[in-house]
């Protein structure tokens, strides 16, 4: 089925059709001008000379031929159009058709008379061949035939008249004034003050769980993050993986992901380098605690081959149930699944370590008691990181994290800008309410 | 050996520097650059993935096992004739749909029969584990735990109310959310359309507060992700001789 881009918003509508499904733009007008262009192409294109065309019989009644792309016969889907009380008459009406036509107003992508779909009060006798309603500007007909077109969104009738006239979003300018915030900072290095992050509950829970391991304890890790998330889930891991390692826990890290592995491994070698500086260590003194990583494929579904198969999973080094498992996931369902599959068969508490965007999905497994512990964002990290070294002096603290916590404050603090010059400019630029 | 780890350690890094500068300029607009690092991105990304499941699964636990002909070996026989059977009706479907449409359709329907079987059965058991878990682990323990929350004799006397609280927004999201005012309020008495109006007014405020609190804690988790990205490309500007020669101005 061929296809015609919205000029607009960029969506695939069918072709032939007057106005965008997602936007309500016009599309008429752009695709006779695609037309238009792809004619003068064709006559412009240098090409062989055209060979003569041989005698066809033409029929002697032909077919009538389809309507011609145009809006001859449909005043209403012009922008300009000044209300029903301008359109022609429609010659046969009937009830049961302002029915069909109205159930069938998202479907047939504009071509909606006006007539259709106004409010017509039922007490009114007003004959179908000679509707009367005020004018309606065609801003409003543009408006009344995207909400037609698009499924229904929250939303009340305040709302959709101050979506009329919606404010223009300059996401470019957004952009360069959050990158220059970010950028600008961190490559001059300015010294500028720093804040301590709210610290969530379920920090401390975690940090009290893994210092209460004892020597060697069997730590199962379930690493759900790759290198696209790794710029957020690194910071958040490193101290969880340095305090694993301070506490000589027997760690392996099992992932579904492709990608998972790698990332593990990178990350615990960084974190074994912090130990080892830290602790005065030697790299044979600690080699005696080898971390197995594996990669599983089939997704969410084998998580349960994990809780009931590790020996099989290891080669035989570790036995159910572990003392504790950590989820490291960049995602709220990484958490649950693992919750799902394996924590009700192996019954390990459970950490999770995971981006700030699925906190508010795990709060509630947290208040539950379904996590024994809950390190979210850079500033579940941060929290963590700073119990360490308050606890553990040894551990240097995470000049990283510092940074992170003074560019998110920019970060936010351009985001908090832009919220309020963008309520102030709807305040002051939104058109009158009809 | 040293030294040539440095080198490609240090080669992987300038890649990636230029890679993310690429990704960066679709920010000025879509070019040619940014297209062309996400193509690489994206195929560097299926080809490494593509390799790992050859090199960890299939060869040590498919492949190995059935040329040692080991015991238990009807549980690799089973999946490889399930891949099989999937991987030639998803060609048949693909290369011979167009080209044969009048060949006998006896052996393709078997095929594509045999083919949907397979998928039944794997969509069957992924779906089976999901509700069971889901039951298990989500909505039984999260059931319990609230309507443990108002019978602890021993609970501090907010409690209630934070349930009665909870129970009153709930309500009135949900109704904000199915219930249409103009169509569903116009025959109730006046009184009652007082106070469900005021009701979904709440339920609509609490969605508010609740989209507008996911939505921040969101923007601090892409925040947090374009800072690392920055901060790579400022700390491997740090390094060149260009910005220590800056400095020294």
């Amino acid at each position: 089925m061929s296809i015609v881009r919205c000029p607009h918003c960029g969506t695939a509508n069918r072709a032939g059709s007057n106005f965008c499904n997602s936007c309500g733009t016009e599309l008429r007008a752009a695709e006779e001008r695609a037309a238009e262009r792809r004619h003068t192409e064709d006559v412009t294109r240098p090409g062989p000379p055209p060979a003569a065309e041989p005698e066809i019989p033409r029929p002697k009644e032909s077919p009538p031929e389809p309507p011609q792309p145009g809006l001859a016969g449909q005043p209403w889907l012009r922008m300009e159009f000044g209300g029903v009380d301008a359109a022609p008459p429609f010659e046969e009406e009937d009830d049961a058709a302002h029915v069909a036509a109205a159930r069938l107003a998202p479907g047939i992508q504009g071509l909606l008379a006006p007539v259709r779909i106004t409010v017509r009060d039922a007490g009114e006798d007003q004959p179908a061949s000679a509707p009367r309603s005020p004018d309606i500007p065609a801003e409003q007909m543009r408006l009344v035939r995207r909400r037609m077109g698009s499924p229904p969104v929250l939303g009340d009738a305040e709302q959709l008249w101050s979506q009329s006239n919606p404010p223009n979003l300059r996401l470019t300018w957004l952009f360069l004034a959050l990158g220059l915030a970010i950028l600008l900072p961190a490559l001059l290095a300015l010294p500028l003050p720093k804040g301590a992050p709210a610290q969530w509950p379920g920090v401390d829970e975690a940090f009290d769980a893994i210092q209460g391991l004892p020597v060697q304890a069997d730590v199962l890790v379930y690493w759900a993050y790759d290198p696209a998330a790794a710029g957020e889930l690194d910071e958040a891991a490193l101290p969880i993986v340095e305090h694993l390692l301070q506490r000589r826990a027997r760690i392996s890290v099992v992932s579904l992901l492709p990608g998972g592995p790698a990332t593990a491994r990178r990350l615990i070698e960084r974190a074994r380098l912090e130990w080892q500086r830290s602790e005065n260590l030697t790299a044979a003194a600690e080699s005696t605690w080898a971390i197995p990583v594996q990669y599983l494929p089939g997704g969410a579904a084998l998580l349960a081959h994990v809780a009931q198969d590790r020996e099989e999973i290891f080669d035989g080094a570790q036995q159910d149930p572990p003392d504790l498992t950590i989820v490291f996931g960049a995602q709220a369902e990484d958490v649950q699944h693992w919750l799902e599959q394996v924590a009700p068969i192996n019954r390990a508490p459970v950490i999770a370590v995971t981006g700030a965007a699925a906190d508010p999905i795990l709060r509630p497994y947290w208040n539950s008691g379904q996590l024994a512990g809950l390190v979210s964002g850079f500033d579940g990290a941060y929290s963590y990181q700073s119990l360490l070294a308050e606890r553990l002096p040894r551990l240097a603290p995470s000049a990283a994290l510092d940074r992170q916590v003074v560019l998110q404050d920019w970060g936010m603090a351009i985001f908090f800008l832009a919220i309020v010059l963008g309520n102030l400019a709807a305040m002051f630029s939104r058109s009158p309410e009809p | 050996m040293q030294s040539s780890a440095l080198l490609f350690d240090a080669i992987g890094a300038w890649v990636a520097f230029f890679f993310t500068l690429m990704v960066f300029s679709a920010l000025a607009g879509d070019n040619p650059l940014a297209r062309l690092a996400q193509h690489i991105l994206v195929g560097a990304a299926l080809g490494y993935a593509a390799v790992l499941a050859a090199r960890h699964v299939l060869l040590p636990r498919l492949f190995d096992p059935l040329a040692r002909g080991e015991a238990g070996v009807m549980d690799g026989w089973l999946p490889l004739g399930m891949a099989a059977v999937l991987i030639i009706a998803g060609v048949d479907r693909i290369v011979f749909r167009t080209a044969k449409r009048n060949a006998p359709p006896g052996w393709r329907r078997l095929l594509h029969g045999a083919g949907r079987l397979v998928t039944a059965l794997l969509l069957g058991i992924g779906l089976g584990a999901g509700i069971m878990g889901a039951l298990q682990g989500t909505l039984i323990p999260q059931y319990l735990r609230a309507a443990q929350i108002g019978f602890v004799p021993s609970a501090p006397g907010y409690l209630p109310l934070v349930g009665l609280l909870t129970l009153v927004l709930t309500t009135a999201t949900l109704l904000h959310l199915y219930l249409d005012p103009a169509r569903h309020l116009d025959r109730q008495p006046g009184y009652a359309r007082g106070l469900m109006a005021g009701w979904l007014w709440l339920g609509q405020r609490a969605l508010w507060l609740a989209a507008g609190l996911i939505f921040a804690r969101l923007a601090a988790s892409r925040l947090s992700l374009l800072i690392a990205r920055i901060t790579f490309l400022t700390d491997m500007i740090h390094d060149t001789a260009f910005w220590t020669w800056l400095q020294s101005l």
